[in-house]
């Protein structure tokens, strides 16, 4: 009689415990840019649902890690909110599938590729695109250019204006991807890593070239790309559609968009990813899985995708607000150039070969660009460390 | 004054020596203890750079990001940004590699060491892996090698033995998935040995860093050679468990310079102060000895008797003052001068009637002395008379009796007879009479006669004979034979010993009177026991012109009181065997009158009696 007392009791308390957490779903994502959105949401979805949303930002670098330490120990967060390629460590991260169809209906196909890897799902995609543009400032560009030499040619005027030519983050391996695009290098080729290839590494000598040249400093770092474009010291910042709102507010009609530069005749395709809802340590598979649901659904709300599009300059993955969004801007020019960039992208397979490309990548690239290896060397060293953590990911599988 | 001067250095030189061997001898102390506490500060410099650089290893090896980094490239930004802030930043000739459970590389810092190939390593790692697949604290740090060739940093840099790697496990321990295989590799830190040592150099001044030992294993050893240092060796256990060897050295010359630079800066400072003190002394002492100088020309001047008074102006207060007084002197020596004068006038004046005086008394004393002589001269000689009248009134008083006696009798014998009653008893009677009176009467008139013989003696020129040169053993042994007759009741045996042939220039019967005296005088009063055997030895020896001669016996002696009065004329212990207590007398006026000598009485070792003569070889002359 003792005994079946406090197994209610004890049932009493898992429950209450249960319900306790279920009531609080922690959110992390990377998108500073989404912070006051998930601020805002966070309380419309409590008024809603009761459920309290925990959000907290984490710089990119940061993230993954922080997930895969939670995630092994027990602490990571029921929901992330992130880029798509992170479902390249989905072992890693413990993602849970979505296999739940209601959850992805109406999302573009190409937003549902990025968080999709051997047919499974393991996100669902809230914006996408993700990609590079070139930003100019009208102050100093009159007509920006549209191939690389076009641009070097300015230069000499552009510093005569007491300003620099262009910004990007040199050592971050999304910015190169348009370099070694342009000469057909492709980081990953089905579930090969193709780091050492003519291709690549002639992608690779030319991105040194420039910054041989003087054109782009070695030390730049986001603060380059957004703050001193938004302060005049660069005529031109290549930076993601994620800063467009920002820098549209900031610098208002001196504001420029132009699709990247062709170089020697050839596109520079950035790559193109979602921002995608995932769900880390299996947690749409645990006790949370209704609570989760709830919060995806209410983000796909089409308002609240516009919401998120209206702070960041993202556009939603969801079609049909897509399209209404598409429509909107015909006539912005810089909205124009952006959707024509959008359609010279390459999309950034959510594999661990291209987790462990970008891995590899960083460590080649870094090797080449301070000079410590020649560019064969560089061209192996990437490959190979990249084949190193494809096969640690493909054993964490 | 350069000499005064110079003395007046004496002690600040020997002070100043003094103290330069005490500093040096603190200096060598100082300085060895202060090349120890160098050395120990070098020896805690490397301890503290492994220390710090295995326990950075070891704080980074525990970072669950650095561990993870080995299974996911994910952490690859944390894990080499973590192993630049705490292992390369502020290091040079250092790297840090991550490998993963496959001994594959997966990060490093910096990025270029992927380019290295560390299958060298692979044997070592993998084992050190197998030996550290669980957890353990402290975590476990060992050094590895490229291969088990010896290391050698003095080879020139980029050498392939240039460089040592510690490595260190990585771990998960909170792993909640697989709580029993929480290994995810290995962090293995390389080292730039010739940086590494070169880095500890840039810090170590004047030392020398001569090994390190790390784990027993010989990880620096310099080529430098150690008897030019002062070596000490600190052996410490890091942090982390490894036990660190480290030889530092001090050169030598270093330490002996510090002193000898100390010392020589000393000494010239030292000398250079003595120098100048010696000038300074110098020009002290000429300026003090000048009024000295002038001083001593004045009582030159005074000493010649020039007592003028000097007018001259005399620096300093005390010559000054000298001055002063010695004018005060010669204006007193002057007055005294003066007043002496008039003493001695007035003191020769009474000298000249003293002495007048004293001429007076001494003619007065002479006279007086002349009075005295004879005054003397006839009381001993009414001494002489009174004991010779003594002497012989008693034998001339018994004389004087019998023959009284003997008249009286005869007297009466011939009244008897003319009134013819004479009988014949009468007769017998007075024939008894007249024998027993003329019996008295010969013994005393003999006796009288003797004496008168004897007083006669007493006067030495009467008695000593003729002088002649003699030899003086054989004489000795003349005179012990003649009197042979008085010897020969005693059994005696005569030890006469001296240069046989030694010649003297004498008296030889004041010899032979000396000599019997003492031999009858050894035979009345020292030889009393008439079976006992005795011995007289004489013995002389010659010192310069002096004759030394010594008479001893081996009788009764004498006592201290007849020592004292034995010369004296009539002293005798005889009186009643006959004695006249003149003999020694004679002796005595013989030997220090008629010889020139001396005489001297004393008990003889064995307390005989003992006359110890010293008479010149040659006799004085003497008037007849």
């Amino acid at each position: 009689m003792k005994f079946n007392q406090f197994l209610c009791a004890l049932s009493c308390l898992l429950l209450f415990i249960t319900a306790a957490k279920a009531a609080t779903l922690e959110l992390w994502f990377e998108k500073y840019e989404a912070k006051p959105v998930f601020d805002d949401l966070a309380i419309k979805f409590q008024q809603e649902t009761g459920i309290n949303l925990k959000s907290q930002h984490m710089p990119t670098g940061d993230l993954k890690a922080a997930i895969i330490q939670g995630v092994s120990e027990d602490k990571g967060p029921d929901i992330v909110f992130a880029p798509s390629d992170f479902i390249g460590n989905h072992a890693l991260l413990k993602l849970s599938e979505v296999d739940q169809v209601e959850l992805t209906k109406g999302i573009k196909p190409e937003a549902m590729a990025s968080v999709t890897e051997k047919g499974s799902v393991y996100g669902v995609p809230l914006l996408f695109g993700n990609h590079l543009l070139l930003y100019y400032n009208k102050r100093f560009v009159e007509s920006p250019a549209t191939t690389w030499q076009e641009l070097l040619s300015q230069r000499k005027d552009i510093e005569g204006k007491g300003t620099n030519l262009i910004s990007w983050k040199p050592m971050e391996m999304y910015w190169l991807i348009p370099f070694l695009t342009a000469f057909d290098g492709r980081p990953v080729d089905g579930d090969k890593v193709t780091l050492n290839t003519p291709e690549f590494k002639k992608g690779l000598a030319f991105y040194r070239e420039q910054v041989d040249a003087g054109l782009i400093n070695m030390r730049c770092s986001y603060e380059c790309v957004y703050d001193h474009f938004l302060q005049g010291q660069y005529a031109y910042t290549i930076n993601g559609d994620w800063a467009y709102r920002a820098m549209k507010a900031s610098l208002g009609d001196d504001f420029g968009v132009a699709v990247l530069p062709s170089v020697e005749g050839r596109d520079m395709t950035p790559m193109t990813s979602s921002i995608a809802l995932m769900f880390p340590g299996n947690s749409l598979g645990g006790e949370a899985n209704k609570q989760i649901n709830m919060f995806v659904q209410f983000m796909l709300r089409p308002e609240n995708l516009i919401h998120l599009h209206e702070m960041s300059g993202m556009m939603p993955s969801q079609s049909e607000t897509y399209d209404e969004l598409e429509q909107k801007y015909s006539a912005d020019p810089n909205m124009q150039a952006f959707f024509q960039q959008m359609k010279h992208t390459i999309p950034m397979p959510p594999t661990p070969q291209m987790s462990a490309a970008w891995i590899g990548m960083a460590k080649g690239v870094s090797v080449y660009m301070r000079k410590k290896a020649s560019l064969d060397d560089s061209g192996k060293l990437m490959q190979v460390h990249a084949e190193r953590e494809l096969a640690r990911q493909l054993r964490a599988e | 004054m350069i000499v005064i001067a110079a003395f007046a250095l004496i002690p600040a030189l020997i002070l100043s020596g003094a103290f330069v061997y005490t500093l040096n001898k603190t200096l060598i102390e100082d300085s060895e203890l202060q090349a120890e506490l160098q050395a120990k500060a070098v020896g805690d410099l490397v301890v503290s750079v492994f220390d710090r650089l295995m326990e950075d290893l070891v704080d980074v090896a525990a970072d669950h990001n650095v561990a993870q980094s080995a299974r996911s490239g994910a952490f690859s930004g944390y894990a080499t940004d973590l192993l630049q802030r705490r292992i390369i930043r502020s290091r040079e000739g250092i790297g840090a590699v991550i490998f993963d459970r496959n001994l594959t590389v997966a990060e490093a810092e910096p990025v270029e060491l992927l380019l290295n190939d560390y299958s060298i390593f692979d044997n070592q790692i993998a084992g050190f892996l197998r030996r550290n697949s669980v957890i353990k604290e402290p975590a476990p740090i060992e050094l590895v090698y490229e291969d088990s060739e010896e290391l050698n940093l003095e080879q020139e840099p980029g050498a392939p033995k240039d460089q040592l790697a510690f490595i260190t496990p990585l771990h998960l321990p909170t792993l909640i998935e697989a709580p029993a295989s929480t290994l995810t590799g290995a962090l293995l830190v390389i080292v730039d040995r010739k940086a590494l040592v070169e880095n500890i150099r840039k810090d170590l001044g004047s030392a020398a860093l001569l090994s390190i030992k790390l784990g027993g294993k010989d990880i620096f050893s310099s080529s430098k050679q150690r008897k030019d240092f002062s070596t000490f060796t600190f052996t410490e256990q890091l942090n982390t468990g490894l036990e660190i060897s480290v030889e530092v050295g001090v050169p030598l010359e270093i330490v002996q310079n510090r002193v000898n630079e100390t010392i020589r800066h000393l000494i010239l400072m030292l000398c250079s102060s003595l120098l100048a003190l010696l000038f300074l002394s110098i020009a002290v002492a000429k300026r003090l000895l000048t009024p000295f100088r002038q001083l001593s020309r004045l009582v030159a001047r005074i000493s010649l008797g020039e007592y003028s008074q000097s007018s001259m102006d005399v620096k300093f207060k005390e010559p000054a003052q000298l001055l002063a007084l010695v004018n005060r002197l010669t204006s007193r020596v002057i007055e005294d001068q003066a007043e002496l004068e008039s003493k001695v006038m007035e003191r020769t004046e009474l000298l000249r009637s003293t002495n007048d005086e004293l001429s007076d008394t001494l003619d007065q004393l002479t006279q007086l002395q002349s009075h005295l002589v004879e005054s003397e001269t006839n009381a001993q000689l009414g001494q002489l008379v009174a004991g010779v009248a003594h002497e012989i009134n008693t034998p001339l008083g018994i004389s004087l009796t019998a023959t009284t006696t003997l008249i009286d009798d005869l007297k009466k014998i011939r009244a008897i007879f003319d009134s013819n009653k004479l009988k014949r008893s009468d007769l017998e009677k007075h024939f008894a009479l007249s024998d027993e009176a003329l019996t008295l009467l010969e013994y005393n008139l003999n006796r009288g006669a003797e004496l008168v013989r004897t007083f006669k003696e007493v006067s030495v020129d009467q008695s000593s004979g003729q002088r002649r040169e003699f030899l003086l053993k054989s004489y000795l042994e003349e005179v012990v034979a003649s009197l042979k007759a008085e010897t020969k009741r005693h059994n005696i045996e005569f030890r006469i010993s001296g240069d046989d042939k030694l010649s003297i220039d004498s008296y030889p019967g004041a010899y032979s009177h000396i000599f019997s005296n003492f031999i009858l005088n050894s035979l009345k009063h020292g030889f009393t026991e008439a079976a006992r055997s005795y011995l007289i030895a004489i013995s002389f020896v010659l010192d310069g012109d002096l004759l030394h001669i010594e008479y001893t016996d081996n009788g009764t002696g004498m006592s201290d009181d007849v020592l004292d009065k034995m010369f004296k004329p009539f002293f005798t212990t005889g009186r009643n065997a006959g004695c006249t207590g003149l003999g020694m007398h004679i002796v005595y006026n013989m030997v220090t009158q008629r010889l020139g000598g001396t005489i001297r009485a004393s008990h003889n070792v064995g307390r005989g009696a003992c006359f110890h003569l010293i008479v010149p070889l040659v006799a004085p002359e003497h008037k007849n």
